[in-house]
């Protein structure tokens, strides 16, 4: 699903975010990508999500290096990733339900489709009471469950989700790891960045541990399944 | 779909796009005033030309001597067959002296005795449509049969006419064409703002999988809007201002309403009206194909 060959990151006048970052993700996996603030958790992220071109090394994803992709094929992969941004990146003027029917629409789904799932996911999350608010009008809290919502939306194959918990309480946040765990378990691979160690230990899935740029632990150089 | 509630982009709100209908209100406005000179051009140069093309006057000076007055009529009988014979000319029938009486007397006063009057007659000449006569031929063997007669084909008066014309339409056809122009300019340039107002949702837009055109739709979205604002209210004032040219060029006192008026009058028929109605629709589509071709081109260097 995702292969990591000695990845190496340096933003341009800025510092080595990831050196020598090598692991493989097998399709219907489930992951932690953990590390201290600042380890580059999120670029690594970014980098699986094709919203940043790694400086050196191999990635591929869904079997296709990603140095090869033409500009037009990168809609299509794109779609098959789903992505909760560290800092939501929820469209201010959207209400709620709009927000999260986006990823349906840009794929071009029926109006039908949207208003049939999206109220039904939204009562999940807890918001089936928020759907027509503003996001400004929301808790932080709230806010990164209508950005979890929109991740999963559209059923991706491969779901990103970074610090998708930072700002709920633990009941909540172990309600949102279930939702990963379902959609896991119906064939999503999931990889969530996350510096809650704590909530990391609930479960039994595989680390990745990112420190100063680079993978430490059982993922280091080698496959983790 | 094109008019949901919400569209993913907030273009609406931009302060780039706020002037956007007035700008191409004028823009309609003044091309629709362009695009009605050069048609009022054309269909003058056209009338004159059906008017004048195909006819030709013969005209036969007076004698100069007293005997020469008996000899008139035989000449003017000499020309008008010889012109018969031409091949080319239709019809040729030499004006009577009652009916040049009446061509003078706006000059000369009823009543005037021209007998006495030196007074050139006149042959009206039609030609066979298309055919073409050497006149200058025509005109020394004209000469041969009734001496000093000239030949007036209205060419070099017609052709300074058309000349004029033509100028008339190019000057309005480079109007719409500057106008044309700075509509496409301030349609990119709202655009562009556009795009770098609006970048990070776009971006995001970009990263949950739209394609270019999906971003692009929004921009065609509201220039289509913004610009049928614009248009319309251009159609209005320029149709307006049509009309009242119109009526006031109708009611104009200064010279005979049955032939200068009719002359320059720009009277327009349905099929010139709907010409001119082609130039708002015109203006929304070029915005709108506009919008769509920048935001294109702006997208693809992108990433
Ligand atoms: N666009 C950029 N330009 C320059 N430096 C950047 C850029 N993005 C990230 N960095 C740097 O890369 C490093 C890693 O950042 P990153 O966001 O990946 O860390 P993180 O592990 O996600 O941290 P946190 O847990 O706080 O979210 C940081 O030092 C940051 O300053
Ligand atoms: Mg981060």
């Amino acid at each position: 699903m995702v292969r990591f060959e000695k990845v190496g990151m340096k933003f341009r006048d800025g510092p080595t975010v990831l050196e020598e970052v090598s692991f493989f993700l097998q399709a219907g996996s489930f992951h932690f990508l953990t590390g201290p603030s600042g380890a580059g958790k999120s670029t690594l992220l970014k980098i699986m999500y094709l919203g940043l071109k790694p400086t050196s090394g191999r990635v591929r994803l869904f079997d296709r290096d990603v140095a090869g992709i033409a500009r037009a094929e990168l809609p299509a992969l794109r779609r098959k990733v789903g992505v909760v941004f560290q800092d939501f990146r929820l469209i201010n003027h959207l209400s709620v339900l709009d927000n999260v029917a986006l990823p349906l629409r840009i794929a071009g789904a029926k109006e039908a489709m949207v208003r049939r799932h999206v109220p039904e996911l939204l009562d999940w999350v807890g918001l089936g009471a928020h759907m027509d608010a503003l996001p400004a009008t929301l808790s932080g809290g709230q806010q990164q469950r209508v950005a979890i919502a929109r991740a999963v939306i559209s059923r991706p194959k491969l779901l990103l989700a970074d610090e998708p918990t930072g700002n709920v309480d633990d009941q909540i946040a172990m309600r949102l790891l279930y939702l990963f765990e379902e959609l896991n378990r119906m064939g999503t691979t999931v990889m969530i960045a996350t510096h809650n160690q704590g909530l990391v230990d609930r479960f039994s899935y595989p680390q990745l541990f990112l420190r100063g740029g680079r993978l430490i632990g059982p993922g280091e150089d080698s496959e983790v399944a | 779909m094109f008019w949901r509630r919400h569209s993913d982009l907030p273009l609406r709100g931009d302060a780039s796009s706020r002037f956007l209908p007035w700008i191409v209100a004028v823009m309609v406005f003044l091309a629709v005033l362009a695009v009605a000179g050069l048609l009022a051009a054309q269909e003058v140069v056209g009338r004159w030309q059906w008017a004048l093309s195909g006819t030709l006057t013969v005209q036969v000076p007076p004698p100069v001597d007293a005997a020469g007055a008996t000899n008139m009529e035989d000449r003017i009988g000499k020309a008008v067959e010889l012109l018969r014979r031409t091949p080319g000319v239709a019809s040729a029938e030499a004006l009577s002296e009652a009916e040049t009486r009446a061509l003078l007397e706006p000059w000369l006063g009823a009543g005037a005795a021209i007998d006495g009057l030196p007074v050139p007659r006149l042959i009206d000449v039609t030609l066979i449509p298309g055919a073409t006569v050497d006149f200058a031929a025509l005109e020394g063997r004209l000469a041969a049969q009734a001496p000093g007669a000239t030949l007036d084909d209205h060419g070099r008066w017609l052709g300074d006419l058309v000349r004029l014309a033509r100028s008339v339409e190019a000057v309005a056809a480079a109007i719409v064409l500057l106008v044309a122009l700075a509509g496409i300019a301030a349609v990119v340039f709202a655009v562009r703002t556009g795009l770098a107002i609006h970048r990070e949702v776009i971006d995001l837009l970009h990263l949950i999988g739209a394609r270019d055109s999906y971003i692009a739709r929004e921009f065609a979205r509201q220039a289509f809007t913004l610009s049928l604002l614009g248009s319309l209210l251009g159609a209005v004032l320029g149709g307006g201002a049509l009309l009242a040219l119109q009526t006031i060029g109708g009611n104009s006192p200064a010279g005979d309403p049955e032939a200068l008026a009719d002359m320059l009058s720009i009277g327009f028929d349905a099929r010139e009206w709907i010409i001119l109605a082609a130039v708002p629709i015109a203006a929304i589509l070029l915005s709108v194909a506009t919008a769509r071709l920048s935001v294109m081109r702006a997208l693809s260097r992108l990433v």
